[in-house]
């Protein structure tokens, strides 16, 4: 609210107002008018009045006409903090509830028949985003698991936090044009004509290596790890042998040397032979690789590596030696044998004997194909193809279209498509060809990409949707289609079964990535990597993925064995790898596999805010932010997410020349009364964990020597001080994070609004929850269950008037 | 402009990023060429509109004083000898805050919400009104990524092209007659697919609610847009390519500097590599009227450049906390923008269009969404405006946050001979510039 949009005329004080003004401005008889004046003057006025306007706001003059704008703008900035909760501030007396929402609904019914409530329309149709089109193409026609077609789709920018929810979620040209291209590269993966294709095998000798790596006749000899044109084994262009897009075997003859050698370029264990697949030649674009697996491979005794992998068109195998020395060939000569040596880098590479990789030839063996015809075909065009017979095209039409759309088709609904099949025949294509096409265009079609959410009714296939893009991120499969085609689904027992069966499916990992992927940020982990210089050791053994991987087994481990989500505030145990143990200081850890770990008190870890991911994510790489900790606190364990800071205040110009702490920094700015109002409920949750590092690691001091503070008063007036306290003030308010993890799920598997949420059915879920011991996975069947879950997106609104609209924050 | 007599005087090779690339230099290059038929109302005017993600140290950016005389500041000393083809402007902003969400405001005057009405972007809103006499309405680039600053009239943010192979392609490769056959059926097909869609699509409208046929329209546009396009890519089918000369392939490993005005003390950074041929191609772009609207995306990140001198990251320089070491880096980072810039400059000032050169035919506008990346401000925006036939050589200073960066934008869309008044929250053109 800012102080000109505010009604600046005098005119008496509210309760006044509402006695003597006639209609139609205010009903002089409406009770609720007359407790709605006397709750803002007897809670609002003492500081926002006539002696007080803090935040320079001030209601002693403020009218109850909202047909004006900006009076009505105010009214619906006091709808926002009272509806949030902020307001009136905790120190003060507390209002009797009853008296806060009688004032709520008045102004929402005000603002409402004024046509001013801002409401934010949930949507009825919805895009896939890139995730559920993905999984929905995978499951569609049986293709590869990890195939990634979406990401060359624009991104989705998610909306409350989740990119299910459709407001974000738009339709551009750009994706219609990629969406066209990957359509016709889905269906050639999917569907293939044609006898079994050979299996051929093709060897990969030294001498098709790309240069300038180090060859002889023999093998390749690879030393460090830098896994770049030098120091890799990857065929040329001209040589690569052609490959289709399909799975082949991989075979890598090679041996380690001088494994045990000690000095420069040595390494801890084995020799580490990284195998990927990614295009030929020298050059590539970042992300065009991909790593099939990692080997051990043992000193002076050649042997035969064989992995399995997808390739696509094209793409060729790569070896690498993935423990290697972490510099260049230069620096490592630079680093032996002194700077003079550099000049004669290739004699030295010749005679090298430090610990090294020779791979003495490859093969690839392909394309493998399991079943044949694919099981995506054979799904499609059964076991017998009668190209001439229209009939069978309008079945086969009939029957993928179905799928495809999630929901039963009508004859209107493949009239197109099969207009398309014809003309496609009477211009001369065969009939793959036009069937191709045809099955390209269902997968452009709106059918295939929108969700169905909402419209009157959320029918029986709409909830069958629901379900599995909640719980798997893609299509229904054939029991939940048999359950809404017999009218089950809509019974909250059936829905709470399908839940437990499909937390079972290897398929729910899909909700645990995408989930805590968004909830807890982890999506954004890496985004701002910690400077190179200072934090070297981020960048050792894949320690950022070991971070986001103990999350999210941290998760799916609270979900597996249903327990109780407090745990997320506090535990006694994690996930870890040797990397992150290590990182952690903790011992006994050993091996790049993760396991539960238990955790004594003085490791200084337990709950998501132990979790070294959490820590670094809302770190901005080079230094700690108590002011992003301590949002990411409130918006995601606390579900109070505070406004962005108002226009035309200036920001905190980071001082790293270590003259003030970030302490002193925030001290002055929460001396600007504009910032205070928030920064003293954000910041000392943020300080409690100043302990941690902008990599999570535990401190005990600054870089530059200054102690650290970690003590700070809540906004409830409780005093915390360090991690553990922060913790035990939190599983007081574990009540409060259950009620902010309950909307986060009831957002994300609905694709709703946050703010179109009933909190009354909330609460409901929250209480059932609470009554059934707290656990996740019974958290997950009690959404499943709700009426919330099944209510159209759009209608939710307008069934709950108590609750609907209005918004807090994003308007600024 | 024919392109059928273009005729390869040089080559000019392209080191650094591993694509080698045979750049076509034209006849029309060397002044004295024909097209003298040409008057001077009928040339095409040009708009390029390239922004940096952190924007540029303002100490060191702006000069000291205003007028004409002013003392060079330290990162425009690259374009000191073209000081009278470029204006400099000091206290031009959108209004609006957001710290790195706000840079996305540089073309469109507004921030990125998911109310996003006003995200449209110049270069798109000049694209959609004279864009359809190219073979490309506007081209977005990017260095290295696919990040762009253009947002088209449904608030959709475009994707740039970030390879300069993928670009270069796109402009000059020529396809065969056979290959065209192909593309002639393939576009066919395309066409057929997309009625199939429409027909499908209408079904699924019709039975919407109002406020979800509002949602739906996009999908609709999204349709009509492509099938527009695929129209315009039949019609350009048929229409050869400028010519791209000779490809040549660089030698292995091999780091040459290349000819004069180029990489400074940064020969073999990437990053700056890009987006020196990134550039290249650009001016080649116009040149050949392959477009006259682009906009050049230059990104942020935490990567290192490698140049002499400088050893931290970008992103971490960007905030230098008035830490001088770090300033110093920056600077010498981002002085590799205004070489690139000047080169660029350069190169459209010698070569000839229509009755004069290409740079006086072509708004260049540099700047950025970013004020002070070192305290998130997105006030008092870095504003540099070259060529275009605007009375230049001046360093233009107005009282900050008065007056927004949208009226200048009006004023650069009057210029391209597009009739309006407003842009974004312009109240009216930049009074002191024309």
């Amino acid at each position: 609210m800012r102080p000109q949009r505010l009604t600046q005329r005098l005119v008496l004080p509210v309760v006044a107002v509402m006695l003597l003004l006639p209609d139609p401005v205010a009903d002089a008889a409406d009770p609720d008018a007359v407790a709605a004046g006397r709750f803002l003057s007897e809670h609002c006025l003492n500081c926002h009045g006539k002696n007080k306007q803090e935040d320079q706001r001030r209601f002693d003059s403020l009218q109850p006409d909202f047909s004006s704008k900006s009076t009505a703008g105010t009214w619906h900035d006091i709808l926002d903090q009272l509806r949030a909760g902020r307001m009136p501030p905790r120190k003060r007396p507390r209002p009797d509830p009853k008296s806060v929402r009688r004032t709520i609904n008045w102004i929402t019914g005000q603002l409402r028949k004024a046509g001013r409530l801002r409401t934010r329309p949930n949507d009825s149709v919805r895009r896939l985003n890139r995730r559920e089109y993905n999984h929905t193409l995978r499951d569609l026609l049986l293709i590869d698991t990890d195939y990634n077609p979406a990401g060359a789709f624009p991104e989705d920018n998610p909306t409350d936090g989740f990119d299910t929810v459709g407001g974000s979620l738009v339709f551009s040209p750009a994706l219609m044009r990629e969406a066209m291209r990957v359509a016709a590269d889905a269906v050639d993966r999917g569907v293939k004509f044609g006898p079994r294709p050979k299996v051929r095998v093709h060897r990969i000798l030294p001498r098709m290596a790309t240069r300038p790596v180090f060859r002889t006749d023999e093998y390749v000899k690879i030393v460090t790890g830098t896994g770049d044109g030098f120091q890799q084994f990857r065929p040329d262009g001209k040589n690569a042998p052609r490959l289709a897009q399909g799975e082949y075997l991989i075979r890598v003859h090679a041996t380690a040397l001088h494994t045990a050698y000690r000095g420069v370029g040595q390494i801890e264990g084995p020799v580490r032979m990284k195998i990927r697949v990614g295009p030929p030649g020298k050059t590539a674009e970042a992300g065009s690789r991909r790593t099939i697996r990692t080997v051990n491979v043992p000193d002076n005794q050649p042997r035969t590596f064989t992995v399995r992998a997808r390739f696509e068109a094209g793409q060729v195998p790569i070896v690498s030696f993935a423990n290697g020395h972490r510099g260049s060939f230069k620096n490592l000569v630079k680093k032996r044998f002194g700077p003079e040596a550099r000049k004669n880098r290739a004699p030295i590479m010749k005679a090298y004997d430090g610990p090294q990789l020779r791979v003495f030839w490859m093969e690839v063996e392909g394309p493998l194909y399991e079943n044949w015809p694919l099981p995506g075909h054979q799904r499609i065009f059964g076991s017998e193809i009668r190209p001439e017979d229209r009939g069978y095209v309008q079945t086969i039409l009939r029957k993928f279209t179905t799928r495809a759309f999630r929901r039963p088709v009508t004859e209107d609904d493949i009239q197109p498509f099969l207009a398309l099949y014809d003309r496609l025949r009477t211009r001369g294509d065969s009939f793959q060809q036009a069937i191709r096409s045809t099955l390209q265009a269902v997968l452009c079609s709106p059918g295939f990409f929108y969700i169905h959410t909402g419209g009157a009714t959320l029918d029986d296939f709409a909830i069958a949707s629901r379900l599995s893009y909640f719980l798997w991120s893609s299509m229904p499969d054939k029991r939940l289609t048999e359950l809404a085609e017999q009218g089950m689904l809509r019974r909250s027992a059936v829905r709470k079964t399908e839940a437990t069966r499909m937390l079972a499916d290897p398929r729910s990992r899909a909700f645990v990535n995408s989930f805590t992927g968004q909830w807890l940020g982890l999506d954004q982990l890496g985004e701002m990597p910690p400077d190179p210089k200072r934090f070297r050791d981020y960048y050792r053994g894949e320690l950022e993925s070991a971070m986001r991987e103990e999350s999210r087994r941290f998760f799916a481990h609270v979900l597996d064995k249903n327990l109780d989500v407090a745990h997320f505030l506090d535990a006694d145990f994690t996930f870890l790898n040797q990397r992150l143990a290590e990182h952690y200081g903790i011992e006994g850890v050993e091996g790049p596999a993760f396991r539960r770990v238990r955790l004594e008190q003085a490791t200084h870890r337990g709950g998501l805010l132990g979790q070294a991911s959490i820590l670094t994510l809302t770190s901005n790489g080079t230094v700690t932010s108590p002011v992003v900790r301590g949002v990411w606190v409130l918006g995601n364990l606390l579900g109070n997410t505070p406004d962005p800071p108002p226009a035309g205040v200036a920001e905190l110009e980071p001082d790293t020349r270590g003259a003030t702490t970030i302490r002193e920094q925030l001290d002055r700015h929460r001396s600007d009364k504009r910032c205070a109002t928030c920064h003293r409920h954000i910041d000392p949750l943020g300080f409690a964990l100043e302990h941690f590092d902008p990599t999570g690691q535990w401190r005990t001091r600054y870089d530059k020597r200054q102690p650290i503070d970690t003590s700070g008063t809540l906004e409830d007036g409780r005093t915390v001080q360090g991690f553990a306290e922060l913790k035990r003030l939190l599983l007081e308010d574990r009540d409060r994070f259950l009620g902010c993890l309950v909307e986060k799920l009831l957002v994300y598997s609905t694709g709703n609004r946050a703010d179109s949420i009933d909190p009354q059915r909330a609460r409901t879920i929250a209480n059932d929850t609470k009554r059934q011991g707290s656990g996740l996975a019974d958290l997950v069947r009690l959404i499943v269950a709700s009426d919330q879950f099944v209510a159209p997106a759009s209608s939710a609104t307008a069934n709950t008037p108590k609750n609907s609209g209005g918004s807090t924050g994003s308007r600024r | 402009m024919s392109l059928r007599s273009l005729k390869l005087d040089r080559r000019t090779f392209l080191y650094g990023t591993g694509v080698s690339i045979g750049l076509p230099l034209l006849e029309a290059m060397s002044f004295g060429a024909s097209k003298a038929d040409r008057t001077r109302a009928a040339d095409p005017q040009r708009l390029v509109c390239v922004g940096t993600e952190y924007g540029m140290h303002a100490p060191a950016f702006f000069p000291k004083t205003a007028g004409t005389d002013f003392e060079m500041p330290e990162l425009l000393k690259p374009l000191e000898s073209r000081r009278k083809r470029w204006t400099i402007i000091e206290g031009l902003d959108h209004r609006v805050g957001g710290g790195h969400k706000g840079v996305q405001a540089f073309l469109t005057g507004e921030r990125f919400s998911f109310n996003r009405s006003g995200m449209y972007s110049l270069d798109q809103y000049a694209a959609d009104r004279i864009g359809s006499q190219t073979r490309f309405a506007s081209l977005s680039l990017d260095v290295g990524g696919s990040n762009s600053w253009s947002w088209n009239r449904y608030g959709v943010k475009l994707q740039g092209i970030g390879n300069p192979q993928v670009l270069f392609d796109r402009l000059f490769r020529q396809t065969s007659a056979a290959e065209q056959k192909v593309r002639r059926r393939e576009l066919d097909t395309r066409n057929s697919i997309l009625d199939a869609v429409l027909a499908s699509a209408r079904r699924i409208d019709r039975q919407l609610g109002p406020a979800d046929r509002h949602r739906f329209r996009e999908y609709l546009n999204a349709i009509d847009e492509t099938e527009q396009r695929l129209k315009r890519a039949g019609h350009w089918l048929k229409q050869p390519k400028p010519s791209a000369g000779e490809s040549v392939s660089v030698g292995s490993g091999k780091r040459k500097r290349r000819d004069k005005g180029g990489g400074g003390g940064s020969g073999g950074d990437k990053r700056l590599d890009g987006m020196r041929i990134t550039f290249d191609l650009l001016a080649l772009a116009l040149q050949t009227d392959s477009t006259r609207i682009a906009t050049l995306h230059i990104p942020g990140g935490n990567g290192r450049f490698q140049i002499d001198g400088v050893n931290d990251g970008y992103h971490s320089l960007s905030h230098h906390g008035r830490d001088p070491e770090k300033i110093t880096q920056l600077k010498l980072i981002e002085i590799e923008y205004s070489r690139a810039l000047a080169r660029f400059l350069d190169r459209l000032a010698k070569t000839r269009d229509g009755q004069t050169t290409l740079l006086e035919n072509t708004t260049v506008f540099f700047g950025s969404g970013m004020g002070n990346a070192s305290s998130h401000s997105n006030r008092n925006l870095p504003v540099l405006v070259a060529g275009g036939g605007f009375r230049h050589g001046t360093s233009l200073k107005y009282e900050p946050g008065k007056i927004p960066l949208c009226n200048l934008y009006v004023t650069m869309l009057q210029k391209l001979g597009i009739e309006t008044d407003s842009f974004g929250n312009a109240t009216g053109t930049l009074t002191g510039f024309a």
